[in-house]
Parts: C-alpha cells; sequence; structure tokens
C-alpha cells in the first residue's frame, strides 16, 4: 500500500473521530448545568486582601 | 390547615408573579402577611424554645384531615405542604404528633409554572437529539416544591503561599514562576446546604446558586399551592459540609491573583468561623417525563429558573447526526489532506492524523462519560421517587 492509501486510512480514522467528538459536544453543551465552583463564588460576599507580596524566597515558607 | 379567601371563602393560593395569596374562585388577592391562617397555633412561639439555637427550634405538627373534603390522608413523615389526593385542594399539612423544626425563612416562588414550563420547553426545542414528538410534554405535569436547606454564612481568614507565572504581555519573554504570600480576610454567606435526606445532594448542587436578597421570614402562607418538606438531616453534618464548601470558595478566590496565570497553592491555613446558620425552605420546580419507558426529571430553580437535567435521546437521531458530521469531516480532511500533499507536506497530515484521532477520542469519551453521570442522576430512583407520589396525583 502507497502513501495514498495510508492517508485514506487517516481520513477515514480521523473523520470518524471528529464526528464522534462533534456529537457527544453537541449533546452535552445542552446538558451542561454550569460551572459549580464558579457559580459558589457567588456566596463570597466580601474579600479584602490584607498583605500580599510578591516575589518571596521559596526557602523562606514555613514548613509543615 | 387550608388558607381561605375572606371575600368568597375560597381556597387561596400563593402566585410567584404576584408575589401575592390569590383566590381561585373570586381572584382576590390578598399580602400573605394578611391571610388568615388556622392553626396558626402550630407555628405559635410559645411551642418553641426560647433559645435562639436552630436545633432547639421546634414545633408541634397534627394529624392531617382534609378541611375541604374530610378525608384522613397518609402523608410521608416530613411532608409540611401537600395536596389532597381526593379533592385537588392544596393545603398544609401538619403530620403526626411527632415534634419537627420550624423553618426560620423561605425563598417563595419567583417563578410561575408557565414560566419554568417554557424554561424547560426552550431546552427541550434546542436539542437537535430529540424527535418533533417528544419535544412536547404536558407542563401540568410540574410541580412545586420547597426543599429544606441550612444555610450557613462564614467569616474566613487565611494566609497562603502561591507559586504562579505573572502575565506577561511580551510572549516571547521568559516565564518564570514566583512565590506570592497572600493574607485574606473574607465573609462567605448564605451557603446551602440541602437538608433533605430524600433529595440527592448532587442534583441539590446542581440547582445552585440561590441568592440570599429572597429570603424573607417563614410565613406558612407562601406554602399553599405547593408542596413542601421538612428537614430530616442533622445539622451538624450539614454545616460540616458548608465549612468544605466554604474552603473550596475560599481557596479558588485566593488563587485568583491578577495578572498571573497557573496559580498553585503552596501552603495555607485557613481558620473559618459559622458566624450564622439558618433553616430555609426554598423552591424548586420538579418534571418527571417517561421516554420510551424510562423515567427522567427535569428540575428547574424556582427563584432564577435555571433548568437542570438530563434530556432523553432518539438514537435514531444521534445516528442521523453522526453520518452527517462524519460525511462534512471526511469532505473537510479530504480536502486538506490532497493539499497537503500537493504541496509536499503530506507528512503534516500524517501528524495531523496520529495526533488528532486519539485526542478527539479521548475529549468525546470524557464528554460521554460525563452525559451518562448527568443521566443517572436524572434517571436514579431516589430522586424519581421524591417526586413520582406527588405527580401521580
Amino acid at each position: 500500500m502507497d502513501y495514498l492509501g495510508y492517508m485514506l486510512i487517516g481520513i477515514i480514522v480521523l473523520s470518524l473521530c471528529a464526528a464522534f467528538f462533534t456529537v457527544a459536544d453537541a449533546y452535552t453543551r445542552i446538558n451542561d448545568h454550569g460551572d459549580f465552583t464558579e457559580d459558589s463564588q457567588a456566596y463570597m460576599k466580601d474579600f479584602d486582601v490584607l498583605e500580599q507580596e510578591r516575589g518571596i524566597d521559596p526557602s523562606s515558607i514555613p514548613s509543615g | 390547615m387550608n388558607i381561605k379567601c375572606k371575600n368568597c371563602g375560597g381556597i387561596l393560593e400563593f402566585d410567584p408573579e404576584l408575589q401575592k395569596m390569590v383566590c381561585s374562585h373570586c381572584l382576590s388577592m390578598f399580602p400573605v402577611a394578611e391571610t388568615e391562617k388556622k392553626h396558626t397555633t402550630v407555628f405559635d412561639s410559645s411551642h418553641f424554645s426560647q433559645e435562639n439555637n436552630v436545633a432547639d427550634e421546634l414545633m408541634d405538627v397534627d394529624i392531617y384531615t382534609c378541611e375541604s373534603c374530610g378525608a384522613e390522608l397518609i402523608i410521608n413523615d416530613v411532608e409540611l405542604a401537600s395536596y389532597c389526593v381526593y379533592c385537588g385542594q392544596p393545603s398544609i399539612v401538619f403530620s403526626r404528633t411527632e415534634k419537627r423544626l420550624r423553618p426560620q425563612y423561605i425563598i417563595p416562588f419567583k417563578i410561575s409554572k408557565n414560566q419554568a414550563g417554557t424554561a424547560i420547553r426552550e431546552k427541550f426545542v434546542k436539542s437537535e437529539y430529540l424527535d418533533k414528538d417528544d419535544k412536547f410534554f404536558a407542563p401540568e405535569l410540574l410541580r412545586g416544591i420547597y426543599i429544606p436547606y441550612g444555610m450557613f454564612c462564614f467569616h474566613a481568614n487565611d494566609e497562603a503561599y502561591i507559586r504562579g507565572v505573572p502575565y506577561m504581555v511580551n510572549k516571547k519573554q521568559n516565564h518564570f514562576p514566583q512565590y506570592y504570600y497572600r493574607k485574606v480576610f473574607a465573609r462567605i454567606g448564605h451557603i446551602p446546604v440541602d437538608a433533605s435526606f430524600h433529595f440527592p445532594n448532587r442534583s441539590a448542587d446542581k440547582l445552585e446558586p440561590f441568592s440570599d436578597q429572597d429570603l424573607t421570614e417563614f410565613d406558612s402562607g407562601f406554602l399553599s399551592g405547593y408542596y413542601a418538606d421538612l428537614r430530616d438531616e442533622d445539622f451538624n453534618l450539614l454545616r460540616s459540609r458548608a465549612v468544605s464548601r466554604a474552603k473550596k470558595i475560599l481557596t479558588s478566590r485566593l488563587l485568583s491573583i491578577p495578572m498571573v496565570e497557573h496559580p498553585v497553592l503552596i501552603k495555607d491555613n485557613p481558620q473559618i468561623k459559622c458566624v450564622k446558620e439558618i433553616y430555609a425552605l426554598l423552591p424548586v420546580w420538579f418534571m418527571v417525563i417517561e421516554h420510551k419507558g424510562e423515567k427522567y426529571t427535569i428540575m428547574v430553580n424556582g427563584q432564577t429558573g435555571k433548568v437542570v437535567g438530563t434530556l432523553p435521546v432518539s438514537y435514531k437521531k444521534i445516528a442521523f447526526f453522526f453520518i452527517m458530521s462524519f460525511i462534512a469531516c471526511f469532505l473537510m480532511i479530504s480536502t486538506l489532506s490532497l493539499i497537503a500533499a500537493f504541496t509536499g507536506y503530506f507528512q503534516i497530515a500524517f501528524l495531523a492524523y496520529a495526533l488528532g484521532s486519539p485526542l478527539l477520542l479521548y475529549e468525546g469519551i470524557k464528554k460521554i462519560r460525563k452525559y451518562r453521570r448527568d443521566k443517572q442522576l436524572s434517571t436514579s430512583e431516589t430522586i424519581k421517587n421524591f417526586v413520582k407520589e406527588r405527580q401521580e396525583y
């Protein structure tokens, strides 16, 4: 089999996988119920950053 | 207990669109607080413990006899409001003589039955995989149920060390991770935790978020025209679930540092203190539909209108959609492959087959697994039994 034969097999396999993905994606999009972690941020009433430091030395991080 | 119209003696029901009690007979309208409720001694404060602790607030509940037709009914031991199965009148039910906790707050239904039906219909119409005939359902199957929840407020202090990559506008610049220290204070408010043993927690989570803006002091008038359950889960258990959720919410917010990508929490020390806990009833519309012998439960958040539930599928439509997608993909990929072959870049085409096929297959399988998990939730016996009896009346 020359490379055109391999190419045809590749095209068929990739097309099958792409069709499978399209069908699965279309269905899960309809049944998507939102991101629970993102939705939960609605319960965060106040968030105050009291201190923030950037570029700290990792060896200064207390262990334990 | 029935709540009766002052003008004609008909039964009053709570209308979510008007936020008033409406007489089904003469269409008179009354504010909820102004309606006369028989048996109000059931909720009289003298029946409650003087302590503020929610776990000590109790109420007496009576054996239920329908006031419209006199029928005596057997109801489940956590039901607070129901319909008489003989005459169909809505009733607030006090079953048995055991003591039950009194809800402190309620979020009254904001979404009417029609609005909930429309929300579900829109979801159904969007589904390419349903047969035309299956896209129609009877909105009268919808049942409004108040679900018992514990709601918790927390104050949280945390000191955290985070590793992240600073965001660079110039993408060619080297990205080295940096370490950050953050000390924060957060107020996390009214996290709802489902307090009904019979209602699956995962389903309850998916219905969220509920907004505390509509929390109102409990009034039995809001229950008229709906079903309602009392809580049957231990508050200590609910609190521990709420604490673990508060931790997740805090961590997720801690990691969102402006202009920092891929943050990883190295170490933190969260101190979370529960400052308030309440027992509330929250509104949910339910519907069980039957599709080819299998039953699916669809829910609508009675405050926001969010629809939760996995729809049934028509395998004929899936097969058709798959074949069409295959033909479209085949034509597109063949064209691209021929272009690659004629321009001497066929190695790129082979690389695309080798990498693209397993990746698409893997992502597709992940999505199908998610669908199966969601479907299990919608078709589970637990939730079906929770709604079924009420829908069959």
